[in-house]
């Protein structure tokens, strides 16, 4: 049996490969954000990396490097603030979100030339995804999933109960910390398929699917993880056979995913 | 090092350290100063209602006994200073209802209750047989076995605030602290969940702290009673408190807060 066309060129090959990897790791990410009501935790530290994208475009260094020391100092930044309860969770995010853009586009205005890389890290471009950063998205991928399959029942016990946590000796900061780092991690790597701009909607949408139908936290995961590969599979086939720009047709997917789970009636045990 | 650090489990000849001390402790939010110089002791087996009008500084002391503030004066928990203490385990927490958790949340009762046990699994380590095995015995005592994979949102308030003294006692804990738990729960499992913890005072000897403002309800239950209104007013049993008009000061204090915000 021939192969289908979507699958016998190498471009697309590795665009759905890193599809699945950012599929898998998005959702479980934002499963945690969306519990604890820090969704906009997301996009805040998409638009910190975009300002690391410039900036590494501007020094000539490769724009992932950038983005990743970006996306992690704001991460830092974000749970300094916050922690310090000096500002409200969400003033604090704004700040930074505010601040990313207001960098990049600084950043922007000095260098010349690099408007249309940029745009691709504006909207992705999973169809540029090379082998070099395929082997990127893969490794940071695994390392999202790693931490949080080994930290797995610390991460429940803050998410539901961060006080209960606090009591029975769980690190809670330092939990709270590195789930702002996988935050980063994850945006990073989202970055090239969605893009900076879209990046948030999958580590949020799918979550939000899957916690209406959900009966217990493992298959909100699961389910949240079936939502987002679907999306993003639907997505690139969609952009593929009909020529349109796969990071918007993979928010949309989600978005039609949400959108028929809302029909459905609430599980009721 | 201090010899009461030397747990009292193993060495069962001397007598072992109270389990929860206070020393001269105060504590203000900013100017506020909201406990003025309050010692008190908790023996092992005591039933200990703390109670107090709003704003006596009773979920304060709470928190300060559960490390999340930091005060002046000393507090030692099983004879160990709290700045040392580690072993959080031994204590098991309710928190109050409402303030504990989303009602949406997508947690099944058998999930919260072995949640319980996340740190003394051991961080980075799965739950194992033991582990779920206590959680379902915790389960048991509570009498929601049959609940175990329903979401937690779907239970009632008195079911949920058992699921909560479930999963503190997955841990098996010596002190099971407990802040107002019957707050939004109706009358008829209030009863329940008094009988309850009576079981887990006299059967397991668990000590218990519970935090109260419901002054009438406390007062019949427990077997110490510490009234509180910034300073101790009042440290003994019911009977003596009864005797000595300290409940009666607390009721007044209580309805005139009342009557002041009304």
């Amino acid at each position: 049996m021939p192969f289908p066309e979507i699958l016998q060129y190498g471009f697309m090959q590795r665009a759905l490969l890193a599809g699945v990897m950012i599929g898998t790791i998005a959702p479980v990410i934002g499963i945690f954000l969306v519990l604890r009501r820090l969704s906009l935790i997301a996009d805040t530290l998409a638009h910190v990396t975009l300002a690391g994208v410039a900036v590494g475009l501007l020094l000539g260094m490769a724009p992932v490097t950038g983005a990743l020391l970006a996306a992690l100092l704001g991460a830092i930044g974000i749970e300094r603030l916050r922690s310090s309860g000096r500002l409200f969770g969400e003033a604090a995010l704004a700040i930074f979100l505010s601040g990313g853009l207001a960098v990049a586009v600084v950043v922007i205005s000095l260098g010349s030339g690099f408007t249309v890389d940029l745009f691709s890290y504006l909207f992705g471009a999973i169809t540029a995804v090379g082998p070099r950063d395929l082997w990127l998205i893969l490794t940071l991928g695994l390392v999202v999933l790693g931490a949080v399959a080994v930290l797995y029942k610390e991460l429940f016990a803050i998410t539901f109960d961060e006080e209960g946590a606090r009591v029975q000796g769980i690190p809670v900061d330092g939990l709270n910390l590195l789930l702002t780092a996988l935050v980063a991690v994850t945006v990073v790597v989202a970055m090239r398929v969605a893009g900076i701009l879209l990046t948030s909607a999958l580590i949020v949408i799918p979550a939000a699917t899957a916690l209406r139908l959900a009966r217990s936290f493992r298959s909100a995961l699961w389910g949240a993880v079936i939502c987002s590969l679907l999306a993003v599979l639907g997505g690139i086939t969609a952009s593929f056979y009909l020529d349109i720009a796969a990071g918007g047709a993979i928010v949309l997917c989600a978005i039609l995913l949400f959108a028929a789970a809302s029909l459905l009636p609430r599980p009721r045990t | 090092m201090r010899t009461s650090a030397i747990s009292p489990r193993v060495s069962t000849a001397v007598k072992p350290p109270p389990v929860a001390e206070l020393e001269s402790v105060s504590f203000s939010y900013g100017a506020e100063q909201v406990l003025d110089q309050v010692s008190l002791r908790v023996e092992r087996g005591d039933f200990l209602g703390v109670i107090g009008p709003n704003g006596a500084g009773k979920t304060t002391l709470l928190r300060i006994l559960l490390g999340l503030l930091r005060s002046l004066g000393h507090v030692r928990l099983f004879g160990v200073d709290i700045v040392a203490f580690r072993d959080w385990q031994r204590i098991g927490y309710v928190p109050q209802k409402a303030v504990a958790f989303e009602s949406a949340f997508p947690a099944s009762v058998f999930e919260v209750v072995i949640s319980g046990r996340a740190r003394r699994a051991g961080l980075g380590r799965r739950f194992d047989t033991h582990d779920r095995e206590a959680a379902q015995r915790a389960l048991e005592t509570v009498g929601l076995l049959p609940y175990r994979d329903r979401l937690i949102g779907r239970l009632s308030g008195g079911q949920q605030q058992r699921v909560f003294i479930a999963r503190a006692l997955a841990n098996s804990p010596e002190l099971l602290v407990l802040d107002e738990p019957t707050v939004g729960v109706d009358v008829d499992a209030q009863e329940q969940f008094y009988s309850l913890l009576h079981r887990l005072n006299r059967e397991f000897g668990t000590t218990l702290i519970l935090v109260s403002h419901d002054i009438g309800v406390v007062a019949q239950e427990v077997t110490q009673l510490a009234c509180l209104n910034r300073t101790l007013v009042f440290h003994g049993s019911p009977q003596e408190a009864m005797r000595s008009g300290a409940l009666a000061q607390m009721y007044r204090a209580e309805s005139w807060v009342v009557a002041h915000r009304h």
